[in-house]
């Protein structure tokens, strides 16, 4: 397969798929000149029906197929590269997994085949096992697992890597309304963090949640194309949410818009929740209750080492202040980071290193006696972070 | 029930230590048992011998596998693959299948045989039985996990995770094999320390006479090298030339159709065979060579021998006298059945060499008849060269690179193969290696009598593929150490070396390669439109 030179992260020209019969006769077109293009730190939505191409199209991005003509790269390579793997995460549409490996091996085994060190492989699975709530089961085989359950840690093996750009194949299919925002925050998240997300789904809320941009096949062909504010903005009516109005109010802005731009309104109603908003808030209810599950419990915070830190935005020098003082970590480090980020993302391999330098210290065990000296780095942090505190008016 | 052991991860040496205590407590309730129900120590009542070799059997192979698992827990992208066939093997309960079937199958040989059956014969018999089922079931454990592995994971899907990862479809494949391999290794550990611990105890039982004891430590629980017998200094060649000028005269027709070349191979077979014959009231002498560490050893060899006569005495028995140097023996002989003779290393020249001669006369004239030592091992001298553990594991390394092809064999065949007729190709390609021999040799006419030409053709065509595979695969059945550890014949380093170089090298890394290059072109996606 022909790779294309591009800063694009995923680029398909022309790509075509026909699946041929035993004679080599075409039997069906699967996916019919394909142009895309998923730009870096960008969440893509790739939306159709049923046999409309999407699956197709991400097993030709992953190397499970080859194409029949045309051109597709993933980090401007083929997809079947082997070093384009160690940067990608791919979510399969259902989740096919060692049904006699338990939570914990399972990512275990998925670690290392990314070469991960014993350590970090550990400290990885910890944090993922709590970001999808598998803690308290990890140690049942995975084939004893509802589906849902099944989908979180499929998901959880999709980023053992931390990957650059993770490829999710109907990611909420049998995830319970928890696990569908699981994901979704999770996509967010990821895309904060400069990540590059390809998501494939029919589920059109799911999509319209989180997308930046989507393309919509039918018949193995791009319908159409664009952010999701093009597509969907409906240019002929506009939508005004305020607070309750009495109708006396309700009469006058009937008049006003009446009058003044010569249209009628429409429709007045009072807003609904979402059927969604209502459920996760009775999950909630339920679990700061304590009541007892056996299946997963509510997810955990978003792995450290995906860049939860990221979210607490550092002082500018604050971040560089921790650099220099942890300059020995991040030398040890920063040639991975290079390593595994992509060349046309910048911006987003500086702010995982600042993340990476930037993370709490781990709470220590034991309080400190008196008179015994610190650890070099903790005294030095200390010190430097009292005089950030102070500049930052702190007391 | 409370946690056996705290914390997030149970460590292995919990499981160790757990497994360690519980047997120790085990052995010694038993023993206690023992001594009071018996007055006997345990491991010398025919009960306690077994549970011993039973308890030789799990725990050497708990450590093989646990030596196998840290092996596997380096960090090398195929060991990942590996660790995780051999967690396959165990969760999916192929492998306890495997080692209950042999603990229970080893345990049961010996106790299922007829206690008025010579010792040496009930020893031997266990072995070939042990052996000859432990190579059966792990063949077949190795085939079935091999093809079951890939194509589960291809039609369940479960390799889209894996090549989606940083993982070549060659290093995959390969840690595929490695985790079968290892596993046969662990396995034949087990079984080893399985035959050698019931072979052991059952050797040590009482044999019918003081020789049969005697036999099991000198003929089979030991490791003997066999040396042929030739024919003195020109005497075959002289025979030839002599016959060759009566054959010319006498039968001209057939020596222009055959030749000059093909006349002398078959007087050459002919005078062979005569020398190999002894006529009644004849002498004819036999030298065995290179025996130097037998000598050196100062034991006993043996003289092993099988003969077949032209006509049947009436009451089966020959008398026949061996005479070594100066010194003549008579010996009753049974026709067609194996006969040892204990031969003083003090009849072994200097030079290594033995000379024997053999009389055949008889007193009683009914009894006057012609006796062939036939080629092979119809007569050889048998000297101790090593010890039977040894030559045990050494047989079963050579079990362990055969059952690494038929892994590779496996994996070949399911990288293209659905997995039911990839596990009916291997299997159809292990049973036509394993025959071999009695292939080649059942074919050589088949059809050939066949009245229809319509039969005779299609004969002909089952006859020369049967023939080709058979021949291309005929390795696999010249290497059967299993023949050997039952005579108590030595399997030699270099019999392990030449099956490692044709059987572990050239063949499994042929079938390797066609695997890779297959694999790595297939299309793991399916028609999902």
């Amino acid at each position: 397969m022909n790779a294309i030179a591009t800063d694009a992260v995923v680029e398909c020209r022309g790509l075509t798929k026909v699946y041929k019969d035993f004679w080599m006769r075409p039997r069906v077109t699967a996916l019919d000149g394909l142009d895309l293009d998923v730009r870096p730190r960008e969440v893509f939505g790739l939306l159709g029906p049923n046999g409309s191409g999407k699956s197709t199209t991400i097993k030709l991005l992953l190397g499970l197929l080859y194409p029949t003509r045309g051109a597709a790269s993933v980090f401007g390579r083929t997809p079947t590269d082997v070093a384009t793997k160690k940067r990608l995460g791919y979510l399969p549409e259902e989740t096919y997994l060692y049904r006699f490996l338990n939570a914990r091996e399972t990512l275990d085994y998925y670690g290392r085949l990314f070469k991960l060190p014993r350590a970090e492989r550990l400290r990885r699975t910890d944090m993922l096992l709590e970001m999808v709530g598998l803690e308290a089961v990890q140690r049942r085989p995975v084939g004893e697992y509802s589906k849902g359950m099944q989908r979180r840690i499929g998901l959880a093996q999709a980023l053992i890597n931390d990957p650059d750009l993770l490829i999710l194949d109907e990611p909420t299919t049998g995830l319970d309304p928890l696990g569908t925002r699981q994901i979704k925050d999770l996509i967010l998240h990821l895309r904060q963090r400069g990540k590059t997300v390809l998501l494939s789904s029919h589920l059109l809320a799911d999509v319209e949640d989180v997308c930046d941009r989507v393309t919509i096949l039918y018949g193995g062909k791009v319908r159409a194309a664009g952010t999701v504010g093009e597509l969907l903005t409906a240019s002929d009516a506009v939508t005004i949410e305020a607070d309750a109005l009495d109708d006396e109010t309700l009469a006058e802005v009937r008049r006003v818009i009446e009058s003044k731009a010569g249209r009628s309104v429409r429709s007045v109603s009072a807003p609904r929740k979402k059927l969604e908003t209502l459920f996760l808030d009775i999950v909630k209810q339920a679990q700061a209750e304590g009541v007892a599950t056996a299946g997963a419990q509510a997810g955990g915070e978003v792995a450290e080492f995906l860049g939860g830190a990221a979210h607490d935005q550092p002082s500018e020098g604050r971040a560089v202040i921790d650099a220099l003082v942890s300059k020995d970590e991040a030398a040890k480090k920063a040639p991975q980071a290079a390593a595994e980020t992509p060349a046309t993302a910048p911006s987003g391999a500086d702010r995982g290193l600042l993340d990476e330098l930037t993370k709490p210290a781990a709470p220590q065990k034991e309080p400190k006696r008196a008179g015994e000296a610190p650890p070099k780095d903790s005294v030095d942090r200390d010190v430097i972070d009292g005089l950030l505190d102070k500049k930052d008016g702190a007391p | 029930m409370r946690p056996f052991f705290r914390g997030k991860t149970r460590p292995a040496w919990a499981y160790w230590f757990a497994a360690a205590a519980y047997t120790f407590l085990l052995v010694l309730a038993a023993s206690a048992f023992s001594r009071a129900a018996w007055s006997q120590p345990l491991d010398q009542t025919a009960l306690g011998a077994s549970l011993f070799a039973l308890l030789k059997l799990a725990w050497i192979g708990a450590v093989a596998l646990a030596l196998v698992r840290r092996v596997l827990a380096i960090e090398w992208t195929p060991f990942a693959v590996a660790r995780t066939v051999l967690s396959e093997a165990f969760r999916y309960r192929v492998a306890w299948v495997f080692v209950a079937l042999m603990a229970l199958l080893l345990a049961a040989l010996p106790a299922g045989q007829d206690a008025t059956t010579p010792l040496r014969y009930r020893v031997q018999t266990f072995l070939s039985y042990g052996f000859g089922f432990t190579a059966l079931l792990l063949s077949l454990l190795t085939i079935f996990l091999a093809c079951a592995t890939l194509c589960g994971e291809v039609a369940d899907k479960r390799i889209f995770t894996v090549v989606c990862k940083p993982v070549g479809r060659g290093a995959y494949l390969i840690g595929k094999w490695l985790g079968i391999v290892l596993l046969n290794a662990a396995l034949l550990c087990a079984a080893g320390a399985g035959l050698y611990g019931f072979a052991n105890s059952l050797g040590t039982q009482q044999g019918i006479d003081e020789d049969d004891t005697q036999a099991v430590a000198e003929q089979v629980l030991t490791a003997r090298v066999a040396v042929a017998p030739r024919a003195p200094e020109g005497l075959i060649e002289r025979i030839v030339e002599d016959r060759l000028t009566a054959f010319k005269e006498q039968e001209r027709e057939k020596y222009e159709e055959w030749g000059e070349l093909r006349t002398r191979a078959e007087l050459r077979q002919r005078a062979d065979s005569q020398w190999r014959s002894v006529g009644p009231g004849e002498r004819q002498t036999y030298l065995f060579d290179g025996l130097q560490d037998a000598k050196a050893s100062g034991a006993d060899v043996q003289l092993r021998y099988r003969m077949r006569v032209s006509k049947a005495p009436p009451d089966g028995r020959m008398q026949l006298t061996f005479e070594l140097g100066k010194r003549s023996t008579p010996v009753q002989v049974r026709t067609g059945a194996w006969q040892v003779f204990t031969v003083a290393p003090a009849n072994i020249g200097d030079d290594g060499r033995l000379e024997l001669v053999v009389y055949n006369r008889h007193p009683d004239e009914t009894h006057e008849t012609t006796i062939l030592f036939p080629p092979g091992e119809g007569l050889e001298v048998l000297y101790r060269a090593g010890a039977f553990g040894p030559n045990l594991a050494r047989a079963l390394l050579i079990l362990w690179i055969k059952l690494a092809f038929l892994a590779m064999l496996g994996l070949l065949c399911a990288t293209f193969l659905g997995f039911h007729v990839a596990i009916l190709v291997s299997l159809i390609v292990f049973a036509t290696a394993a025959s071999s021999g009695f292939l080649l040799y059942a074919l050589k006419y088949f059809g050939e009598n066949e009245p229809s030409v319509a039969v005779k053709t299609l004969s002909g065509a089952v006859r020369g593929i049967g023939t080709a595979a058979a021949t291309l695969l005929q390795k696999f059945s010249d290497f059967a150490p299993g023949t050997d550890l039952v005579d108590g014949r030595l399997v030699p380093w270099s019999e392990v070396l030449a099956c490692a170089g044709w059987i572990g090298l050239l063949w499994t890394g042929a079938c390797g390669l066609a695997g890779w290059i297959v694999f790595a072109r297939r299309e793991l996606g399916r028609v999902q439109v």
